[in-house]
C-alpha cells in the first residue's frame, strides 16, 4: 500500500470538530440496554433499534436487519467494481447491561459500565458516515457497518458467524472495532476452546455437614492438576484461568463452584490435547471426591492468521506510527477469527484508552478518541485505495 | 370551553413533533431564533452531557437551537469550565445586569436573567440535571410553538396519565410535592390549572414576548408564579403540555420538599391576594422551621426563604435597549 499518510495529523482536529456528533451517539447506543428481556430474542434488542435509527439519520443506500437479526447499513462506493469493505462492533457487553445505565461526560473522561468493551466501539461505528463526510472522504468501495448482538460469552460469536454464512459475495477486507486499549492491533487467533469446570458436592436430604466437603477445596484441586499439565512452547500453548465463583456466606459449606478458563494454542491440534486431558483431570477428581465435577465446552474458534507482511497490516502500522500510537501485537479469539477463517483479511483496532475495564466505572480518555478514530479512517482509505493484495 | 377539552386538544406527545427537517424549516420560514438555556449549580455530573447532545442533535445536524446558554449561580464544581469546554455560553447570574442593586440566588433569578443574555425568540428552559437527557426533551418543547399557531408557552410532563390501550387509569406520575400542594392549590381556586399534569417540572419553551412580561419568583415558587399569571392574563388557551416519556434525575429528601412546598404556598397565596381572591390579613412569614430528631432530642432547623420577585424584564430599560428591533412588541406590551 502507498498511501500517503502524512495529512493523518491533521484528520484528527477535523474529526475533533464533530465530537458532539461522536460522543451522543456513544452515550446513546451504550446508555441503552445490550441484552433484550427474556421474552424476545437479543437480536430484537432495542440496542439494534437504537443502531438502526441513528444510521438511518446518515441515509444509507440499505438499512435493514439481516435474517439473524444483525443491523447493517450499507454506503455505496463510487466504484461498482470494488468490493465492500466490512466495518464491524459487538454490541453485547460482559457485564450484560439488561437495564438502562447513564454515562457521565466530565472534561477529559466518559464514565460509565461497558464503555470499553464495547460502547465506544458501537458508537464510533455509527459515527463514521459523519465522519467521512467531515474528512470530505468518498470510498470507490461499498461500505458495510455491522452491529453484532450476540457475541460474547456463551454466544460464541453467533452473530458475525450466521452473517458470513449468509453473505455470499467476496469482500475486500474487514476491521473490528473495540473500544480499548488504543495501540491494539489483532491480525491472528489462535486456536481456542472457552470452557467451564463445574463442581457440585452431592448432600444428603435436609442435612449439610458445616466440616464436609467443601467445592472450593475441591476446586482448588482441580486448579493444581491443571496447572500441572506440562504445555509446549512450540506451538505454543496456554491455558488462562479467567473466572471462578464459589459460596454464599463466611461461615457456610460451599456445595458448589465453577472455573471459567480458555485454553489458546498456536495448533488446534493442541487445544483439543489439553482440552482432552482436562477431562481427564475432572474425571479422576470426580471419583476420587465422590464429587460431580463436569467440564463444558462453551464456544471454539479455529488458529488462523495473517502474514506480519500482508498490505493490510503493513498499513495499519504506517498509519500508526505516522499517528504516534504504539502498535499491542496480540492474538485475538473474537470476530477476527471468524473473518479469518472466511479468508477474509480483517484485523481488529481500538479506539481510545480507557481505565477500570469491566467495572462500573469505566472511563474513556476523550482526546484519545480522535486519535484513534484518524487511525481506523487511515486504515479505510488504506483499503479502499491500495486494495489488500 | 370545558376543562376536559383543554386537557384533550392541548396535551401532545414528543413524537408529534419529531420531524426535525419540518420543524427548521418552518423556523427558518418565520425567521425565528431559540436559545436553550440551562439554569445550573453544581451540576457537573450532567451538565456535558445535556450540551453534547443538545448541540449534536439540534445545532450540528438539525440546527433548531441557535445557542445554548448555562446560567450558574456559583457553582463550586466543575460545572462552569465542563460546560465553557462543551461549548456553552456560560454566564455567572451576579456578572449579569450587575448595576441591579440587588443580588439574589435562586433558579428563578437564572430564569430571568436569562432572558437578558438570550438572543432567541423562543427561550427553552431546561434542569440541567437530567440524567436520560435526550433531544427530544428540547425540540418536544418548541414544536407546538412552531406548528401550532395559537401556543405561546409549552410544559413538558413525563407520564401518559391513561394507558391508551387498555384504557386503565393509573397515577398521572406527578411528584409528591404537585400532588400533595400544587394541584389541590389549584383546584381550590384555578381549577383549570389542575389539569397540568406537572406543573412543577423544570422544563418549559415560551416566546420572549410572554416571558419578558412575567414577574419571576427567584426560588422554588418559579414555575408555580409562570403558570398563575400566563392563565391568569393571557389563558388556558396560549399553553400546552408535552409528554416527554421518561425523565431521570436526582432525588429530593423530604425536607428539602418541604422547603419547596413552602416557597409554592408563598408564592400561591400571594398572587391569590394580589387578584384579591382571598384575603390575607397579616403578612405572610417568611421562615421555614423544620425539625430533625438527634438522640431524644427534636432539633429545630429555621430557614430563611427569600420571597423575593424579580419584575417583568421588559419593564428594564436596559433590556429595552438591548433588543431594538422589539421596539414594536415592547409597544404593544405596555399598550393598555
Amino acid at each position: 500500500m502507498k498511501s500517503n499518510f502524512s495529512e493523518l495529523k491533521q484528520t484528527v482536529d477535523k474529526i475533533m470538530s464533530i465530537r458532539e456528533i461522536i460522543l451522543t451517539n456513544v452515550v446513546l447506543i451504550g446508555q441503552t440496554p445490550s441484552q433484550a428481556h427474556s421474552d424476545e430474542s437479543k437480536s430484537n434488542s432495542i440496542r439494534s433499534q437504537m443502531f438502526l435509527d441513528r444510521l438511518a439519520e446518515t441515509q444509507p443506500d440499505e438499512l435493514t436487519t439481516d435474517f439473524h437479526g444483525n443491523p447493517l447499513a450499507l454506503f455505496k462506493g463510487a466504484s461498482a467494481r470494488s468490493h465492500p469493505i466490512m466495518l464491524v462492533a459487538h454490541m453485547d457487553t460482559a457485564l450484560g447491561m439488561e437495564s438502562e445505565c447513564h454515562y457521565q461526560v466530565s472534561e477529559d473522561y466518559l464514565i460509565g459500565p461497558g464503555l470499553i468493551d464495547n460502547s465506544l466501539g458501537v458508537g464510533v461505528l455509527i459515527s463514521i458516515p459523519d465522519i467521512l463526510k467531515t474528512l470530505e472522504i468518498k470510498l470507490k468501495s461499498d461500505l458495510v457497518l455491522i452491529g453484532l448482538p450476540e457475541s460474547l460469552r456463551d454466544s460464541n460469536l453467533k452473530s458475525i458467524r450466521n452473517f458470513l454464512s449468509a453473505w455470499k459475495s467476496p469482500v475486500k477486507a474487514a476491521v473490528c472495532i473495540e473500544g480499548g486499549e488504543i495501540g491494539r492491533l489483532n491480525y491472528f487467533s489462535k486456536g481456542m476452546i472457552r470452557a467451564e469446570i463445574l463442581c457440585d458436592i452431592p448432600q444428603e436430604i435436609g442435612y449439610t455437614d458445616k466440616y464436609g466437603l467443601n467445592a472450593i477445596i475441591v476446586m482448588n484441586e482441580v486448579i493444581n492438576r491443571v496447572l500441572a499439565i506440562r504445555l509446549p512452547l512450540r506451538p505454543q500453548t496456554n491455558i488462562v484461568l479467567g473466572e471462578i465463583h464459589s459460596g454464599y456466606k463466611h461461615g457456610e459449606l460451599p456445595l458448589y463452584a465453577r472455573l471459567g478458563f480458555e485454553i489458546h494454542s498456536d495448533s488446534d491440534d493442541m487445544v483439543e490435547d489439553t482440552f482432552g486431558r482436562i477431562l481427564e483431570i475432572s474425571d479422576d477428581l470426580s471419583h476420587k471426591f465422590s464429587a460431580q465435577i463436569r467440564l463444558r465446552k462453551i464456544s471454539s474458534v479455529k488458529a488462523a492468521h495473517l502474514h506480519f507482511h500482508h498490505p493490510m497490516i503493513k498499513a495499519a502500522i504506517r498509519v500508526m506510527e505516522a499517528l504516534e500510537i504504539k502498535p499491542i501485537i496480540e492474538s485475538s479469539e473474537s470476530e477476527l477469527s471468524v473473518f479469518l477463517s472466511h479468508r477474509i483479511p480483517a484485523i481488529t483496532l481500538a479506539i481510545a484508552h480507557g481505565l477500570n475495564p469491566q467495572k462500573e466505572n469505566e472511563q474513556i480518555f476523550i482526546p484519545s478518541i480522535y486519535k484513534g478514530i484518524a487511525q481506523l479512517v487511515g486504515v479505510i482509505k488504506a483499503i479502499d485505495e491500495e486494495g489488500v493484495k | 370551553m370545558t376543562s376536559d377539552h383543554w386537557l384533550n386538544t392541548h396535551t401532545f406527545h414528543y413524537s408529534d413533533f419529531s420531524d426535525l427537517n419540518k420543524l427548521v424549516e418552518i423556523k427558518e420560514k418565520k425567521k425565528l431564533t431559540v436559545s436553550l438555556c440551562f439554569p445550573t449549580l453544581n451540576e457537573e455530573k450532567t451538565i456535558a452531557k445535556e450540551i453534547i447532545i443538545m448541540r449534536s442533535e439540534l445545532v450540528l445536524k438539525s440546527p433548531l437551537i441557535d445557542e445554548i446558554l448555562v446560567i450558574d449561580s456559583g457553582s463550586t464544581d466543575n460545572t462552569v469550565p465542563v460546560a465553557r469546554e462543551y461549548g456553552a455560553d456560560v454566564y455567572i447570574a451576579d456578572d449579569i445586569l450587575p448595576e441591579l442593586p440587588e443580588k439574589y440566588k435562586g433558579k428563578g433569578e437564572n430564569l430571568w436573567k436569562a432572558l437578558y443574555v438570550a438572543k432567541g425568540d423562543i427561550i427553552v428552559y431546561l434542569d440541567a440535571d437530567i440524567k436520560n437527557i435526550h433531544h427530544r426533551f428540547a425540540y418536544g418543547l418548541i414544536g407546538p410553538l412552531l406548528l401550532k399557531k395559537d401556543i405561546k408557552f409549552t410544559k413538558a410532563f413525563y407520564d401518559r396519565p391513561i394507558s391508551e390501550e387498555t384504557g386503565v387509569i393509573r397515577p398521572s406520575g406527578g411528584g409528591r410535592v404537585t400532588e400533595l400542594v400544587t394541584r389541590p392549590l389549584f383546584s381550590l381556586l384555578y381549577p383549570g390549572l389542575a389539569q397540568i399534569i406537572q406543573p412543577l417540572s423544570g422544563e418549559y419553551a415560551a416566546y420572549r414576548e410572554i416571558l419578558d412580561r412575567l414577574n419571576f419568583p427567584i426560588g422554588y415558587g418559579v414555575e408555580t408564579g409562570m403558570l398563575l399569571e400566563i392563565y391568569d392574563r393571557w389563558g388556558l388557551d396560549v399553553m400546552a403540555q408535552v409528554d416527554l416519556d421518561k425523565r431521570i434525575h436526582r432525588n429530593q429528601d423530604t425536607l428539602a420538599l418541604g422547603r419547596m412546598s413552602f416557597s409554592i404556598l408563598h408564592t400561591f397565596f400571594k398572587f391569590a391576594q394580589n387578584r384579591k381572591l382571598i384575603a390575607l390579613n397579616q403578612p405572610l412569614h417568611d421562615r421555614l422551621i423544620q425539625y430533625q430528631a438527634a438522640d431524644d432530642i427534636y432539633m429545630p432547623k429555621t430557614h430563611q426563604l427569600k420571597h423575593q420577585v424579580r419584575p417583568p424584564m421588559i419593564e428594564l430599560e436596559t433590556y429595552r435597549k438591548r433588543f431594538p428591533k422589539r421596539k414594536k412588541a415592547f409597544k404593544a406590551a405596555s399598550g393598555p
